[in-house]
């Protein structure tokens, strides 16, 4: 019944065979997938499964070895990073990278150099406009460190925020670049329970408030499934399931691959999930 | 944020204010001393008017190159061992045009722009697509090129004699061809230079800039093309020091290979990395350090002649020291701030982060 409810929304982002080679190494074996327009897609899988080598290959940090990617139908593969973020793909890290040396307000501003325009010589020669396009940009970035609740921090260097901090910085520099899809690696990795409790609440809202869609890879189930609509899993390059939670939870596959028979028994309740859709 | 940081942060930035002023007012006062004093008026170990205005030339010249060359190292994190040669094709450009095809010297200095500016794009458009220090062996192989050009091609450069008889520095009718005057024209490009770079620091490039040098690979996800960055800097850098080149033929008058040569792509290095690459004064400080330091053992070495020959050990010395003690350069020390120095309770996060 969910499934017929997204697939009603178009694909904003596909990938349809894709591998990966490091050497011998095989990261990602022919894996295809589609994201819809403004939902939320869980990612999981065991440690080296290849999760994050399919967000390297979708924000352009590697090219596939094999295989296409599609942005709202138009083909990206083998696209230099920045390109694919002018295209409207952000994305935050596994281990975190801020640039630490910079203020929390400049990394946003950073964030938001695709949305800007001075030029280098513009800049150099102080152009009209320049000034007024500066102080605009850091009126835009205040008001996005005010959604991650960083905006008294703005003037503080980013690596002196706590790890929870770094995290909502790292996302408010992504939104910054507005993008039409978000790719969050482990976010809640080194939170507390508190703090993945507010960020669950927060990827909600970036949903909803800000039409975003989200692709998440996380190993914090409870957070996991309590946001994602749809959950794929992948294990040793291969995807070996997808669907709604409730359907990856009772997977006899994806709970020796990688749940456990505990978790499948203990989990989330898969009736919360059900009430929330 | 507790009370008493917010006190503390109040007090810090009335002293830093107060610093600043009194900064510009020292600097002021050191820029105009060579053109206020008086001609027979000697300084403690007989420095003229005439020598304090040869050595501000020389430090106003090599603080331009220095600038551009922190730009490149510290802000977009590449090293250039050919500085030197851009420095040479500045000169010899303003040289050669000015005496041979007589073009006026804003002329002849803008086709050495112009020229310079070609170069450092070809060269540095494949090589910083690379990761790692590729430029650095790129540019000392540009050094050596450009020095064999300048002492082999006879016919246009005079080779090993040089070029003669360059014409003063002049718009119009209006020529420089005095000491004070030329002195003001150097220190007025300087500001020129340290103003632009002051905004290229502060703008979205220069922001790019600073990101991509602590990591390329988040830069580029937050769409900075990282290639791209380096180059403009690259090339602004080749640029500012063929300006330089332009300003020396003309004060010289006379050009030869041998200043153009690595020796000097390496003073230019220790001048960058002592005065602080990550700065734009940093590189303007390590210059009138350099210069400063090796004309007073130049003074010495006249009574003392084995003096004259120690500045390459001293300037080792000195870098060893900065890079052990003052790994961001001599003005880490203008820095701090009394407020910093009180200990690390400012900053309890990044501690603990650590």
């Amino acid at each position: 019944m969910h499934d017929c409810a997204v697939t009603e929304n178009e694909i904003v982002l596909g990938f349809a065979e894709v591998s990966k080679f490091f050497g011998g190494l095989v990261a990602l074996d022919g894996v295809s997938g589609e994201v819809f327009g403004g939902e939320i897609l869980g990612i999981i899988g065991p440690n080296g499964a290849g999760k994050t080598t399919l967000f390297n290959i979708i924000s352009g940090v590697f090219s596939p070895s094999k295989g296409e990617i599609g942005l709202g139908g138009r083909p990206i593969t083998g696209l230099p990073c920045h390109k694919i973020a002018h295209l409207g793909v952000a994305r935050t890290f596994q281990n975190i990278r801020l640039f630490r040396e910079m203020s929390v307000l400049e990394n946003v501003l950073v964030g938001r150099h695709s949305q800007a325009s001075a030029s280098l010589i513009g800049s150099v020669l102080r152009l009209p406009g320049i000034r007024a396009e500066e102080s605009q940009l850091r009126q835009e970035a205040l008001a996005y460190l005010d959604m991650v609740g960083l905006s008294e921090r703005a003037e503080a260097k980013a690596g002196s925020l706590t790890t929870g901090q770094q995290r909502l910085l790292e996302i408010a520099r992504a939104l910054a670049g507005e993008p039409q899809i978000i790719l969050l690696d482990e976010p809640a990795a080194g939170l507390n329970t508190r703090e993945t409790e507010a960020l669950g609440e927060f990827i909600l809202r970036m949903q909803q408030e800000l039409e975003l869609t989200i692709v998440l890879i996380e190993h914090d189930m409870r957070l996991l499934m309590e946001v994602a609509e749809r959950v794929m899993v992948i294990d040793r390059g291969h995807k070996i399931a997808e669907g709604t939670p409730a359907q990856i939870q009772a997977d006899p596959q994806v709970i020796s691959a990688y749940l456990g028979e505990e978790f499948a028994a203990n989990g989330p309740p898969v009736q919360s999930t059900e009430e929330r859709l | 944020m507790s009370a008493a940081r917010q006190i503390a942060d109040k007090g810090g930035a009335r002293w830093s204010s107060l610093l600043r002023a009194t900064a510009w007012l020292l600097l002021a006062a050191v820029v105009a001393t060579p053109l206020l004093l008086g001609e027979g008026y000697r300084l403690p170990g007989g420095v003229g008017k005439n020598y304090l205005l040869t050595i501000g030339i020389f430090t106003g010249i090599h603080a331009i190159i220095a600038v551009g060359l922190g730009l490149l190292m510290g802000y977009a994190g590449q090293v250039s061992l050919g500085h030197a040669a851009f420095y040479g094709l500045g000169a010899y450009s303003s040289a050669i045009l000015t005496t041979k095809l007589g073009l006026p010297p804003l002329l002849a200095m803008l086709a050495g722009i112009m020229l310079t500016a070609l170069i450092a794009l070809i060269l540095g458009a494949p090589t910083l697509r690379l990761h790692g220090h590729y430029l650095a062996m790129f540019t000392l192989g540009l050094g050596m090129i450009v020095q064999i050009v300048f002492n082999q091609a006879r016919g246009l450069t005079g080779g090993f004699g040089g070029v003669r008889n360059i014409p003063h520095l002049g718009i119009g009718s209006w020529q420089f061809d005095t000491k004070p005057e030329f002195y003001a024209v150097v220190m007025l490009t300087l500001g020129v230079t340290l103003l632009m770079a002051h905004n290229l620091v502060n703008s979205r490039s220069g922001r790019a800039l600073r990101a991509l040098h602590e990591s390329e690979l988040a830069a580029a996800i937050c769409g900075v093309d990282v290639a791209r960055s380096k180059l403009q800097v690259f090339v602004i850098s080749a640029v500012l020091a063929s300006v330089a080149g332009s300003l020396y033929a003309h004060f010289m008058r006379f050009v030869s290979p041998g200043p153009f040569g690595f020796v000097f792509s390496v003073d230019l290095l220790i001048m960058v990395v002592v005065g602080g690459a990550g700065s734009i004064w940093g590189p303007v400080a390590g210059a009138a350090l350099f210069n400063i330091l090796s004309e007073t053992l130049g003074k010495i070495g006249e009574q003392v002649p084995w003096v004259a020959d120690l500045d390459i050990v001293l300037f080792g010395v000195v870098l060893v020291a900065v890079v052990v003690f003052l790994p961001r350069g001599l003005v880490t020390l203008a820095a701090r701030r009394p407020g910093r120095a009180r200990g690390p309770a400012i900053q309890p996060e990044a501690q603990a982060e650590a």
